[in-house]
């Protein structure tokens, strides 16, 4: 009698354990299944704006390979590869939802990304949704998410500041973006094995007193932190002290400065 | 006194322009329906340049002006002003076969030139650089042919109304063009270019158009209804109104843009008081109807005339409404202009044409309409799709102009306008429809030679041509 | 007959006051602003132009040779004289109203000397807005987007209506004189108020502390289109008092 009690109790216990547990990842799950719910009415709009302005170039798959891609010079972003050049965390990772935004709102002149300022604010946020849908990148979690905020330190724009960076700059980056910021029309393939690939892409021209990322002083300092994921531009975050990448950003900004050939 | 008022009418001229009159509106049918095509992407010359569509567009509304209008009216100037005063025209046989050769010239190169390429970015004067010197010959000599007979009874007796409309419309035209298509074609630039584009744009309506129209309208609303008109003091009234306020509107077309604000503010002021003229005109044909509205019933063409009065009304009302500087900010830019210009260009003018027309066809072929069931089809489905086609590209203004100011992406305003556009194109299709009709009669009218015996005993008595 | 010549006097009276007021004035008050030739314009060729130039630079040498002024002013008027023989001018406006919201959407708004230029000859601020207006476009999109745009206009914009323009390019789907004209034109107007120098003031005097550019640098992002909001972009430049009054929404 003891016995098929103890049996009882020993049995019963782990087995209310695990229905408790069972409820709890239930409940969970349920919790879960909401948010990922409201994630997927969010992308399903975003597909709607998506279908609005972007499918022409991007494409229906968000390949980057719609029907006006083949008449761009520098291609659409391929949006399934989840790799994008211009974003505010460290090389390799994913893009805020800002940046993404912030990218839709401004374009990327001078490079035929026009801007969508007047799409309202939650189509935007929508078409975020979407695009993270695209690429299983953005899936896996990734450990911090966090984007720089640079403040520009008072030495930027000094005489010393100018010849120190022009220093820098003609040890590291005058091989692309050529002599005095004058890049002389080279091109990077971006398939490595195909020298006839139409998908390349260009340093940028420092003469055309603009940047792809924007025009902001702190832009210039971003894109040396960061690099631009998927071109030869590369991260210098590593490679060069703060001061030495803002000093850098001095000298590129006394190069814009300059009148055009 | 018939039989001699026939006599100095050269059928021949009236028989040509007629035709060549509703040849030209079919083409600008066709090329209007080409061109809202466009609009349902369903444009059916893609990546022809001859046939883009913008030219195309050119073609329609530069075809309705100097294909159309001036056709119709020169068709019935050359019918009315012998009547009207009892004289010949200056020269028939040489000058009046001349300049029917010479607009159909001219007509056919600004077609051909705009089609190639070599338009001038004014507006209603896209003609050609090298047709304008031509244009401007064939409105002084129209100007020489109409004013003779006109000049020649002034000297005997005092002139009625209809004359000194067609007097004045005939004065102005001239200069006015000559001012539209030079002056910011090759020597004002910019602002002050548009000004002038501006005043030379209302000028053409304002100045041609409506003068005329009106005069032939008082010629022939009384000869239809066989009773005088109402009133002529009135008559007088309409005139100097619009000679006094037409000329000074023309920046309305032009408003919110740099031009000077003290030309803005006259035309928005002149364009509201020419009201005053415009009800005295349209007082004066209704009062003229009054006690006959059953004649109406029978008489298709006074029915188009009377129509034309009333889209008349409607139209100009709806010009002061438009015009202020508070319902520009949305509509300027819009369909609505494009609805306004239809109703008033075709709606009106265009109708008393074909009301001319309807009425004219039959005496210069003396015979009878061939069938009275097709000009009521033609009329009702002409005037219908007329209607929608306003209405419909009025809401649709309305629509753009607040998707605009909305600041809703730039393709909004388009995505919202497709219904409208798709009602354009069906309306266009139901004038099409009646257009077809019109002209299958018209062709069979002019087929018919089954005279009756009144008409058989003009023709005997008159001597007339055909 | 006396009454009969009063007609055509006072007719003809009535006409030229009426066009003085309407026409002559307006040019008139206008006559003090230079008008611009060719030349001075091409004194300040648009970057877009260079731009244009590396990215077709076989065709471009080809109908143009090297990229510098005079090459500037023969593609600005093909350009402009394509803009008129394909009839652009009765789809697109030049012309930036101070109403409704437009120096938002497209820009600064429309000011009287901007126009006194040869290439306003005959002007084209036109009457109907199918597409955008037009005058603040230069920049607003890149070179390669227009030449997409104008081969087949509803791939890259879905569901325009614009007809796209397949003799703006050769056989081989290449841009041609008439498409680098047309691209080189669109993309000078309005290049006269686009801020080039906008990252700049940080720079060039050593005095301006960052803190001075920041508000500098954060109002304008992109030259492209946002520009504009400014209420003083707003105000004209020439003294020529001829701005429609009440300029202020």
């Amino acid at each position: 009698m003891k016995d098929k009690l103890d049996n009882f109790v020993s049995g019963s216990r782990p087995s209310a354990f695990v229905i408790f547990i069972i409820m709890i990842m239930l409940s969970i799950m349920i919790v879960s299944s909401k948010s990922a719910q409201a994630e997927d009415r969010h992308a399903a709009n975003g597909k709607l704006v998506y279908d609005k302005y972007c499918v022409g170039c991007h494409g229906v798959k968000g390949d980057g390979k719609g029907a006006a891609a083949v008449n761009l010079l520098i291609k659409p972003r391929d949006l399934t590869q989840g790799l994008f050049k211009f974003k505010s965390t460290l090389a390799g990772s994913l893009p805020t939802d800002d940046d993404l935004k912030n990218s839709i709102t401004n374009g990327l002149s001078p490079s035929s990304m026009p801007s969508f300022k007047f799409v309202p604010e939650d189509e935007k946020d929508d078409l975020v949704a979407y695009i993270k849908t695209l690429s299983p990148k953005w899936n896996i979690k990734t450990a911090t998410k966090e984007f720089l905020k640079p403040t520009i330190p008072d030495f930027v724009g000094t005489k010393a500041s100018i010849a120190t960076g022009k220093k820098i700059y003609e040890e590291r980056c005058v091989f692309c973006h050529g002599q005095d910021g004058v890049r002389d029309n080279v091109k990077f393939h971006l398939s490595w094995n195909d020298e006839n690939s139409t998908d390349y892409t260009r340093p940028a021209d420092f003469r055309y007193k603009t940047i792809k990322r924007g025009a902001r002083v702190e832009d210039i300092y971003l894109s040396i932190t960061i690099g631009v994921d998927g071109t030869p531009m590369p991260s210098f975050n590593e490679t060069l002290s703060e001061n030495d990448r803002w000093n850098l950003t001095s000298y590129v900004l006394s190069v814009m400065g300059k009148e055009r050939r | 006194m018939k039989s001699e008022q026939d006599s100095i009418i050269n059928y021949d001229l009236v028989y040509a322009h007629i035709v060549a009159s509703i040849v030209l509106l079919a083409v600008v049918f066709l090329a209007g329906m080409l061109y809202s095509l466009q609009f349902l992407h369903l444009y059916p010359f893609p990546g022809i340049e001859f046939l883009s569509p913008g030219r195309v567009r050119t073609v329609h509304t530069n075809g309705a002006v100097y294909g159309f209008i001036v056709n119709g009216f020169t068709a019935a100037l050359y019918w009315a002003l012998p009547r009207l005063t009892g004289q010949r025209v200056m020269n028939e046989k040489y000058l009046g076969w001349f300049m029917f050769i010479a607009l159909q010239g001219a007509v056919a190169a600004t077609a051909i030139g705009i089609l190639a390429g070599d338009s001038q970015a004014i507006p209603w004067g896209e003609t050609p650089w090298y047709v304008d010197p031509f244009i401007v010959v064939w409105l002084l000599l129209a100007l020489v042919q109409f004013t003779t007979p006109i000049y020649k009874l002034a000297n005997k007796e005092p002139l009625y109304a209809a004359n000194w409309y067609m007097i004045a419309g005939l004065v102005w035209i001239p200069m006015v063009y000559i001012m539209g298509n030079y002056v910011p074609v090759f020597f004002v630039p910019g602002i002050a270019g548009a000004a002038i584009t501006g005043t030379w744009i209302h000028d053409a309506v304002g100045l041609y158009v409506t003068p005329i129209g009106w005069g032939l309208c008082y010629y022939f609303i009384p000869v239809i209804l066989k009773k005088p008109v109402w009133s002529h003091a009135l008559s007088l009234l309409g005139f100097w109104g619009l000679a006094f306020f037409y000329p000074l509107q023309g920046v309305h077309h032009y408003l919110w843009s740099p031009i000077p604000m003290y030309a803005q503010y006259a035309a928005v002021l002149s364009t509201i008081v020419l009201e005053l003229a415009v009800v005295s005109v349209i007082v004066n044909f209704m009062m003229t109807l009054k006690g006959r509205a059953e004649a109406l019933k029978e008489s298709i063409p006074l029915r188009w005339i009377y129509v034309g009065i009333i889209n008349y009304a409607i139209t100009c009302f709806q010009c002061a409404i438009q015009v202020l500087l508070t319902t520009q900010k949305v509509i300027h830019y819009t369909d609505w202009v494009v609805g306004h210009a239809h109703l008033i260009m075709y709606g009106t003018f265009g109708f008393w044409i074909m009301g001319f027309i309807s009425y004219l066809w039959p005496k210069v072929n003396h015979s009878e309409t061939y069938s009275k069931a097709l000009d009521e089809w033609a009329f009702w489905l002409l005037l219908l799709g007329m209607e929608l086609m306003w209405v419909d590209l009025l809401a649709g203004g309305l629509i753009q102009g607040f998707t605009w100011w909305s600041l809703s992406p730039w393709m909004d305003s388009i995505r919202y306008s497709f219904p409208f556009w798709i009602g354009r194109t069906a309306s266009g299709t139901l004038m099409s429809i009646g257009l077809c009709f019109y002209i299958y009669n018209f062709y069979k009218t002019g087929r018919k030679k089954t005279v009756s015996l009144i008409h058989a005993h003009e023709v005997g008595a008159g001597g007339g041509v055909r | 007959m006396k009454f009969s010549r009063i007609v055509l006097i006072v007719g003809i009276l009535f006409f030229a006051f009426g066009t003085f007021w309407q026409a002559v004035a307006p040019w008139l008050s206008l006559k003090k602003i230079p008008v611009k030739s060719l030349e001075d314009i091409a004194k300040d060729v648009p970057r877009e132009f260079y731009m244009l130039a590396e990215d077709y630079p076989v065709e471009f040498n080809k109908y143009f040779g090297k990229a510098d002024e005079k090459s500037f002013m023969v593609a600005l008027k093909t350009g402009r004289d394509i803009y008129i023989a394909d009839i652009c001018w009765q789809c697109h406006s030049q012309c930036v109203r101070p109403v409704s919201r437009e120096e938002i959407r497209f820009g600064r708004i429309s000011y009287p000397s901007e126009y006194n230029n040869v290439m306003q000859l005959p002007q084209l601020l036109s009457t109907r807005r199918v597409g955008p207006d037009l005058i603040r476009e230069s920049g607003v999109h890149s070179n390669d987007w227009h030449a997409a745009h104008f081969k087949d206009t509803r791939s890259v914009v879905p569901g325009t209506v614009m007809p796209s323009y397949a003799w703006f390019f050769d056989k081989d789907g290449h841009l041609n004189k008439k498409g680098l004209s047309v691209i080189t034109y669109v993309q000078w107007l309005g290049s006269w108020t686009k801020p080039e120098k906008y990252v700049l003031q940080a720079v060039n005097t050593e005095a301006a502390k960052p803190e001075s550019s920041e508000s500098v640098k954060t109002e304008e992002v992109k030259p492209a289109v946002s520009e504009s909001a400014k209420p003083e972009a707003a105000k004209p430049e020439t003294g020529a008092a001829v701005k429609p009054e009440g300029g202020k929404p």
